[in-house]
């Protein structure tokens, strides 16, 4: 699995890349904005992390090209926003779970587990719906 | 004997000018170390949780954009604040304009009372999306009315107690509602009534989808003069008013306005070019009149990327314009001049304004032609004459590179080395080429403004674009 | 005072340097060799500013203002270009160093983080050694930026390491010492590292002149006091900006912190205390004597008067209802705002009777407020109640 974190605290991103690595993962990270979008297009990770409140980069533009550009990636957004309105933002232009800061980093892995089931079965269940349509 | 006495008044008034733009200067100074103090660690992004941040309606007047509004809309979308709504006005634009909004964002007609709390040309209809998504957009579409217009009719169909009135083709950046509506929030002794945020020019920037990704100083040296003077007006003029809290004018371009004050004092004024600077001056008089403490403040982050003018000739429109604005807000409120019940605005802002930004180019005119008088008449002593030429001259140019220092403390935009290899040739180009024309170009104001040319210019009125510095 | 003025300050002072100044270049150009010799370098200069004098003199008998301005101008002129070529060096010579410097600074931030990473997760006694000889400032801002950003079993072992290099001590320490704008960030350090020890020094600045500094203490005193935390209401004549209130709400929520009676604030002198514990009884639900809301819709303050009756509504006061009625007509508008949502709480027919009643000695503004602000039905009843006239197009 290819993840990659993109967050503006480098000692969070460092920290959650720790909790993350394993031996199934393959983990990058990208604490400058440049490197977040550079990042995404040259290692097309199948997990991204990250938050959208970010410096000198618009983080919901940042969700939004990440998901037309790779439509089965699992989007997870980590943020200290708590208004409804931008969180319903957040997922109608594509994130799958939402993290609100601050975060317990030992339940990262949890909840990545749980974004990857639920796009499993929002995929199996769009699966079934195509086919009882035919 | 005249030429004598001519003599000693301009050196006395060339003395008392440098001697005032020095201590503006110094209090800048001092103002801008104090807000990167205070604000160093401060987390502006609490506002965005808390349910006691209050509601901010953005406006946007909009006329024959039809390029650009839907990118610009969007932009707008990003603006990292919880509790807002965005009204676009439609000012009776000639193109699709409004056409395409509705397309694009899925617009139906609602029923609405036209019951207005200020007076405004009619209201064709008012619109909001089918999509949940975007339930915090209104586009009102109304008939042609001028800028001031379509703001007051925003301001009729707004909820929120403060507004922002934005120029739609401006790129705003992502906290900027957040450092905006701070100053509102932590006086309450002293209440805040509006707040500017810095003007910066994005000509040459690296720009995309509605954000500045990377900082240029522009080649054209048209713009580059403007980089400088905005720079040295912002950094320098504006803070320092905004410390003395002497402050006449918030840009067109981006300002927070506590709405009820606005409407109180009856809106913008669609009389005049200048709505923006004499909303302000009304706002702050009425206030004064009620015996009612507040302030005016500018946020010295730069909040606000815009696009200037790139030939002489829009250039000269633009100039004329503020010209005549000034002149027309000037003559308006003529009642604060040295006025001592209208407090600091009185003795202060507005008279620093009547002499430095209405008489100093005239005055300066005057003295080019007393100049040519002397040289006819040959009585002129050269020696002398090029000393305190020169004498004026090296202090315009220590004056902008104060302002390039300035920025170089406290927020670094301009950080290469070829950024500054251009910037510093400026000031030394500035007093001589630029500077001559801009006191052209207010003249012509003058005398379109004698002329009663109270109207905007039909050509320019697309860009709306009202950045204006000091 | 002098901090009020300093401005002022700076500006005389400098006037004064630079007549001072004009004074000894005055001197200098009066004698006709210069007394050092030997350096040539400034003679041009001063056989200019001789021949200037002169010529001034010569031509400008009758008028002595330029005569007694020269030296001074001259000293200007002399000024301006030193400041012209320091301001352009230092401007690179920062940015040069500031590239070096900063290269530097980066590196051992980007150290502290590693190790800090390195304690938390790998070895902690070697990553421990190395963190130690770090810059103190440095790690308690890095320490601090990651504990606003995480919660769990890693916030304990973040504080374990803040304890276990001594910045504990060390913040305490500076809080006293440092200066204010270094201060908020002690402050704010010892109160997320619940530093308990710090707590005596914090506790004057809850009262500070400045108001950055004063509300960082209240802050950390609401977080570290166990007692009486929010005591310092009682005792502040100072006013607290909702800003500060949105901070303060912030920290009560995140610690989850035992709520004091807010009740017993609304007696205070100071109205935006009692604004503040109005916010709070309202954001917080609290319950307790609803004619001590009602007394406060009638209060002196405007401000208070509107945010009572935010509490009427969130908190559903039916008893304030008549009151509200009652003093409708004399408000300020922004009062008669909060009044209207308020009124929301009324039963539709009840409200519209009593629009209805108060209808033509309404402003036009309040009448488009009163539409703006009720339910859709409502809107619907008073609207075809309304004269014809009295609606404009459409």
């Amino acid at each position: 699995m290819k993840i990659l974190i993109c967050e503006s605290n480098p000692l969070l991103v460092q920290l959650m890349g720790k909790e993350l690595m394993s031996e199934q993962n393959e983990v990058r990270l990208a604490w400058v904005s440049e490197e977040m979008a550079s990042q995404l297009t040259s290692f097309a990770p199948d997990i991204l992390i990250t938050e959208v409140l970010l410096p000198h980069m618009n983080g919901f533009e940042f969700i939004h090209n990440a998901r037309l550009q790779f439509p089965k990636m699992t989007i997870v957004v980590i943020s200290s926003l708590s208004s409804n309105r931008l969180i319903e933002l957040i997922f109608r232009l594509g994130a799958d779970e939402f993290i609100s800061k601050p975060l317990d980093p030992t339940q990262l892995n949890n909840h990545i587990q749980k974004a990857i089931r639920g796009k499993r079965n929002s995929f199996i269940s769009n699966a079934i719906d195509y086919v009882t349509k035919i | 004997m005249a030429d004598i006495f001519f003599n000693n008044l301009f050196l006395v008034i060339a003395a008392l000018i440098m001697a005032i733009y020095l201590f503006l200067g110094i209090i800048s100074m001092f103002q801008l170390i104090e807000y990167k103090r205070a604000n160093r660690y401060t987390d502006f992004s609490t506002l965005l949780s808390s349910p006691l941040a209050p509601g901010v309606t953005v406006i946007a007047p909009a006329y024959n954009e039809s390029k650009t509004i839907v990118n610009n809309i969007k932009a707008l979308f990003t603006l990292q604040y919880n509790n807002y709504e965005i009204i676009v006005v439609n000012d009776g634009s000639t193109d699709d304009t409004l056409d395409k909004i509705i397309k694009e964002f899925d617009l139906i007609e609602t029923e609405y009372i036209a019951y207005a709390a200020l007076p405004t040309q009619p209201v064709n209809g008012i619109y909001k999306s089918r999509n949940q998504a975007y339930s915090f957009l209104t586009v009102v579409d109304k008939q042609n009315g001028g800028k001031a217009d379509a703001l007051n009719a925003g301001i009729n169909v707004s909820h929120f107690p403060y507004f922002v009135a934005i120029d739609v083709d401006c790129i705003v950046v992502p906290d900027a509602l957040q450092k905006l509506v701070k100053p509102f929030l932590s006086h309450t002794d002293n209440k805040t009534i509006a707040t500017g945020g810095v003007i910066r020019i994005a000509n040459s920037c690296k720009i995309d989808n509605g954000q500045v990704l990377q900082v240029n100083v522009p080649d054209e040296y048209i713009v580059r003069f403007q980089v400088v003077e905005y720079l040295r007006a912002f950094l320098m003029g504006r803070m320092a008013w905004s410390k003395l809290n002497g402050l006449l004018i918030i840009s067109g371009a981006l300002g927070m306005f506590d709405k009820d004050i606005v409407v109180q004092c009856g809106g913008y004024n669609v009389n005049t070019v200048g709505e923006d600077m004499e909303l302000v001056v009304r706002m702050r008089r009425f206030l004064y009149d009620q015996k009612i403490k507040h302030r005016v403040e500018y946020i010295p982050d730069p909040l606000c990327w815009t696009e200037v003018p790139t030939t002489q000739d829009a250039l000269q429109r633009q100039r004329n314009r503020w010209t005549r604005g000034n002149i027309d807000t000037l003559k308006i409120h003529r009642k604060l001049l040295f006025n001592p019940k209208y407090g600091r605005l009185g003795m202060l802002g507005y008279p620093f304004w009547f002499f430095f930004e209405w008489l100093a180019p005239l005055f300066e005119a005057g003295g080019y032609v007393f100049m040519l008088f002397l040289l006819m008449t040959s009585i002129i002593n050269w020696p002398i004459f090029l000393f305190l030429l020169l004498f004026v001259y090296l202090f315009s140019v220590s004056f902008s590179f104060y302002a390039v220092l300035f920025d170089e403390f406290t927020f670094h935009r301009y950080h290469r080395f070829a950024h500054l290899r251009k910037l510093f040739i400026i000031p030394f180009i500035e007093p001589i080429v630029y500077h001559p024309l801009n006191v052209y170009w207010a003249i012509r104001g003058n005398i379109s403004f004698l002329k009663g040319n109270r109207k905007w210019d039909k050509l320019e009125r697309k860009g709306f674009s009202n950045a204006s510095p000091q | 005072m002098l901090r009020k003025y300093k401005a002022v300050a700076v500006f005389l002072a400098a006037m004064i340097l630079l007549i001072a100044f004009s004074f000894i270049v005055k001197s200098w150009l009066m004698q006709e060799n210069w007394f050092l010799k030997s350096s040539s370098a400034f003679n041009w200069l001063h056989d200019l500013g001789r021949y200037l004098m002169a010529t001034i003199e010569e031509n400008q008998k009758q008028s002595t203002l330029l005569i007694w301005l020269f030296p001074v101008l001259f000293t200007a002129l002399i000024l301006t270009v030193v400041n012209i070529v320091t301001i352009a060096l230092f401007i690179l010579l920062r940015r040069w160093g500031s590239i070096n410097l900063w290269r530097r600074k980066n590196k051992m931030r980007q150290k502290a983080q590693e190790s800090i990473v390195e304690y938390l997760y790998g070895d902690s006694e070697s990553a421990l050694q190395q963190i130690k000889q770090l810059n103190k400032q440095m790690l308690v801002e890095e320490i601090i930026s990651l504990r606003k950003q995480i919660t769990g079993p890693k916030t304990e072992h973040l504080q374990l390491l803040f304890y276990q290099l001594g910045l504990d001590v060390f913040v305490t320490h500076k809080i006293k010492s440092a200066r204010w704008f270094n201060k908020l960030l002690y402050i704010d350090a010892a109160q997320w590292m619940q530093v308990y020890a710090a707590f005596e020094q914090i506790q004057p600045y809850q009262y500070a002149e400045n108001p950055h500094l004063r509300n960082v203490a209240q802050m950390a005193c609401v977080n570290l006091d166990t007692g009486q935390a929010f005591a310092f209401l009682n005792i502040m004549d100072q006013s607290l900006p909702i800003w500060h209130q949105i901070l303060l709400h912030k920290t009560m929520v995140r610690g989850s912190l035992p709520l004091p009676d807010f009740y017993s604030f609304l007696h205070s002198e100071n109205a935006s205390v009692i604004i503040f514990a109005l916010n709070m009884i309202r954001l917080f639900s609290q319950k307790g004597p609803q004619n001590e809301i009602i007394r406060l819709v009638t209060h002196h303050d405007p401000m208070v008067r509107r945010n009572a009756l935010r509490v009427v509504r969130d908190l559903d006061i039916y008893e304030a209802i008549p009151v509200v009625k009652q003093n409708f007509l004399g408000e300020t508008l922004r009062v008669q705002v909060g009044m209207i949502q308020a009124l929301s709480l009324d039963k539709p027919q009840e409200t519209f009777e009593f629009y209805r009643n108060i209808w033509q000695d309404t402003p036009r503004r309040l009448q488009a407020e009163i539409l703006k602000h009720v339910s859709p039905g409502l809107q619907a009843m008073l609207l075809k109640d309304m004269e014809p006239e009295q609606i404009e197009q459409k």
